[in-house]
């Protein structure tokens, strides 16, 4: 009875570990595919930051700042043009309503 | 007697009738008036006013037109302001960034040959930069020139015309007063001519400034020739850059990823 309670203890006691070896295995699958899931995040988030701003004091941060120089200028034009053919015209309506001046019929 | 009576009274009424035809062609009316001679009509009497009238109306309405190029000189004046004090910050605040990113890259340079390649790539965006502005410039300077040309030669056409109509409209009055003066033409006669006159230089000005009408589209032409330019230094200017970034990653060989 002794060795069978004794068998039957130790038996306990290896399916015990092998549970508990199973919920770490688990734990630490659980840990790993987290931090593998935030590396990649991380990872995809930071090449996403590359492609709309340049590490700075590179030559690739250089050239996006030169181009948004250029582009911010040829805007500015563009912005003007509306207001500027606008003004060109200003003038039509004066310059019209003289014919204007008076009506024949009312002499 | 009744043949006696009846007699006198047809003639009563006759010459009752007979007596008020002048009263009931009296003229009463300027157009009335107008069938008279020359000077004798209302509308001669009337013309000299109403010419002083027509002429000061013409000068006025001149003198506004004159008055409006004025104005849109100054609104012009005001936007080539504008995008030049917008071009200049825009141009201040990307030196100043450029400036930053240059002493990061200068820091990154560790030998005496990287450091020469920095300084060589540093030279050749600026002396790049410096030519794109300078294409930009120009092409925004040919924009402004075009505009320019093209109001001036409006504004001209349009003085010539507004001439011509005073021109047109000053001799219709002035043959209109030599008529009345001559006494040769009745009022109405006189009057219709001047009307038909003044039609005619009115309809014929009011023509002419439909058709000269093509300001906005000039303008809007030498904004795209402007816009053209400006993409053709935006190319010359990613070579330039190309070339210098690349002279400078052989400089740096193997680290060449870190700049």
């Amino acid at each position: 009875m002794r060795t069978f309670k004794g068998n039957k203890s130790a038996g306990f006691a290896v399916v015990e570990a092998l549970l508990i070896i199973v919920i770490l295995a688990g734990i630490v699958g659980i840990g790993v595919y987290i931090m593998h899931q935030r590396q990649t995040t991380k990872t995809t988030a930071s090449g996403a930051t590359s492609q709309t701003q340049a590490p700075a004091g590179t030559t690739s941060s250089i050239d996006q700042l030169t181009q948004q120089d250029a582009q911010t200028e040829a805007g500015t034009d563009s912005q003007a043009d509306n207001q500027m053919q606008q003004d060109a015209t200003s003038a039509n309506s004066a310059t019209s309503n003289v014919g204007g001046a008076y009506n024949e019929a009312n002499l | 007697m009744k043949r006696i009576s009846r007699i006198s009274s047809a003639a009563i009424l006759t010459g009752a009738t007979l007596s008020l035809m002048p009263l009931a062609l009296t003229p009463v009316s300027s157009f009335a008036l107008s069938q008279s001679l020359g000077s004798g009509s209302t509308f001669c009497t009337e013309l000299p006013g109403k010419a002083m009238n027509i002429t000061n109306q013409i000068n006025t309405l001149s003198s506004k037109a004159t008055q409006a190029w004025t104005q849109q000189d100054q609104k012009l004046a005001t936007d080539e302001q504008k995008v030049d004090q917008d071009v200049a910050t825009d141009r201040q605040h990307a030196d100043t960034e450029r400036a930053t990113d240059f002493a990061k890259l200068e820091a990154k340079a560790t030998t005496p040959a990287e450091k020469q390649a920095v300084q060589t790539y540093e030279a050749a965006v600026l002396n790049a930069v410096t030519v794109r502005r300078a294409a930009y410039d120009a092409a925004r300077q040919a924009f402004r020139t075009g505009l320019k040309n093209a109001i001036d030669s409006r504004r001209s056409t349009v003085t010539s015309q507004i001439d011509t109509f005073k021109s047109s409209a000053n001799a219709a009055l002035a043959t209109a007063e030599a008529d009345c003066t001559s006494n040769t033409m009745t009022g109405t006669s006189i009057r219709q001519t001047l009307q038909a006159s003044l039609k005619s230089a009115r309809e014929t000005f009011q023509s002419e400034r439909k058709s000269d009408d093509t300001i906005g589209t000039q303008a809007k032409q030498l904004a795209a020739t402007r816009t053209a330019a400006f993409h053709t230094a935006d190319q010359i200017f990613q070579a330039s850059l190309t070339t210098a970034r690349q002279a400078l990653k052989q400089a740096f060989g193997s680290s060449s990823t870190s700049v």
